[in-house]
């Protein structure tokens, strides 16, 4: 069985080395036809990411209402956002502790549940289907019902989600890990499954103890599911928005607000200060940016090539 | 929770009468009457002004205002300027207009092109009209206008909500209102 798909697979790549290098003609043609082809996907890039942006960056650099009606000023919004208030000062301290947690959190429990559903107890799918299914759900609405939800129990201590930031920060923690955890879970069993049953088996066999075993064979081997996975929650965590904007709404006093809602409340709630949120978002867009690819670079760095 | 209750909660409790007051103005009784299961009768929903212990304040009146304004926007072309002005014009002198002003807005107009007759009939405009007439009483003027921002109004109210809850003391309130004051007035200059 096995031996005639390796044939066709062969038979499929001479057909397609036939095909790419020896038409000569079908090359140019296609050398010629280039443009036409990639022009569509091209101006639906441009009309949807490439003006946008290009028109956000600018507007960081001027005062206005309507975006069609700008006047350019310079630095003075990038200025004005460290000295009218401290609020994106607040907001990125507080959005910076809280993707430590959460990427800490979700990350080593999805890990724990992703060993304990590649074990092959009864019902693991059932389980997996059931921690995946929260990622499916908008962010808005998990932050309405977990505020009822997390609010209905703080009750009892006479408190709300916006008595104190506290409430507010465990509150987000809690609500990311329920959502993100079954996400990163399916990923880990990916990567757990696919590790050889002969290398767990030599392991054992030179008598590698449980942790021994994890953090020489496991962990290593699952490098590429830690490198997706840290990205993803890092990434989802920093530019939280939906959930942090209907759980707290950045209540008591702007104290649990992120950076995105501070640049939303920065846009929309206060009148003349757009080319300041606008400023903001080019300092988030920054930030973001510079936190991927330095995380991106660390982790490749410690994967196992195979 | 204290910190959880919007307006609409409020409202809604003095609808049902499970509280027997309320600080909101005329524009309210649409909210109240429009209540389920609404047990206020239309000849109970008064106003009184906000008493606050200050020497004088017996002749004092409701706080009455308004802090919008109708706006032309003077980068639009010039038919549109005159059409929105034209259009202001008809509401407010028209009887039709006047009637969608009156009737279905329950707006009380500071306007003379209305008449005395031409007022909301709700028992809170009703109740208003008949404060602003009160002999020896004077209204307090609406000063919303003079805030230096939105944000200030809102960076107010949050911590008036932490100082009910008991995690603020008054002078850290009175304080922060001062500087927020400062902050906001220089920032709205700016």
């Amino acid at each position: 069985m096995s031996v005639m798909i390796v044939g066709e697979e062969n038979t499929m790549k001479i057909a397609l080395t036939h095909y790419f290098s020896g038409g000569d003609h079908m090359q140019k043609t296609l050398r010629k036809y280039f443009p036409i082809f990639v022009l569509p996907t091209l101006i639906a890039f441009a009309i949807s990411f490439l003006i946008p942006f290009v028109m956000g960056v600018y507007l960081s650099f001027a005062k206005f209402k309507t975006v069609t009606d700008a006047k350019w000023v310079g630095l003075d919004n990038y200025i004005k956002i460290f000295t009218i208030n401290n609020d994106f000062i607040n907001a990125l301290l507080f959005t910076v502790k809280f993707t430590v947690v959460a990427v800490i959190t979700v990350n080593v429990i999805a890990f724990i549940l992703a060993k304990l559903l590649t074990r092959g107890i009864k019902g693991t799918n059932l389980f997996r289907t059931v921690f995946f299914m929260p990622n499916l759900i908008g962010g808005i609405v998990l932050g309405y019902i977990w505020q009822l939800l997390i609010n209905g129990i703080l009750m009892n201590m006479g408190v709300t989600l916006t008595f104190d930031a506290k409430y507010g920060f465990w509150g987000l923690i809690f609500l990311m890990n329920w959502q993100m955890i079954g996400y990163m879970m399916v990923i880990y069993i990916a990567g757990l499954q696919n590790i050889p049953d002969e290398l767990i088996e030599a392991a054992s066999m030179d008598g590698a103890s449980s942790w021994q075993m994890l953090r020489k064979v496991t962990l290593p081997l699952i490098a590429p599911s830690i490198t997706i996975c840290t990205f993803l929650t890092l990434s989802n965590s920093f530019k939280l928005f939906d959930q942090n904007l209907s759980l707290t709404g950045g209540d008591p006093m702007r104290q649990t607000a992120m950076l995105a809602l501070d640049i939303y409340d920065t846009f929309y709630g206060r009148t003349g200060y757009q080319g300041v949120g606008q400023a903001k978002a080019v300092i988030f867009f920054v930030l973001v940016g510079l936190i991927a690819f330095i995380q991106l670079r660390v982790s490749r760095s410690r994967e196992v090539e195979d | 929770m204290l910190g959880n209750i919007s307006v609409d909660d409020s409202m809604a409790e003095f609808a049902l009468g499970q509280c027997a007051m309320v600080q909101n103005g005329n524009w309210a009784y649409g909210q109240i009457s429009g209540v389920d299961g609404n047990t206020v009768l239309p000849a109970d929903v008064k106003f009184m002004p906000i008493y606050t212990g200050m020497a004088g304040e017996e002749t004092q009146g409701l706080c009455i205002g308004t802090e919008n304004y109708f706006a032309i926007n003077k980068n639009a072309p010039a038919e549109d300027q005159k059409a929105s002005l034209d259009f202001l014009t008809w509401l407010y002198t028209s009887a039709e207009g006047k009637a969608a002003v009156v009737g279905q807005l329950g707006f009380i107009a500071p306007f003379d092109t209305f008449s005395a007759t031409e007022k909301p009939t709700d028992p809170l405009a009703q109740d208003m009209l008949a404060w602003a007439s009160k002999p020896g009483i004077t209204s307090v003027a609406w000063n919303f206008t003079i805030f230096p921002s939105q944000t200030f109004k809102d960076n107010v109210g949050a911590a008036l909500l932490s100082y009910a809850q008991g995690q603020m003391k008054w002078d850290a309130v009175s304080k922060l209102v001062v500087d927020q004051w400062a902050a906001e007035k220089a920032n709205v200059a700016g």
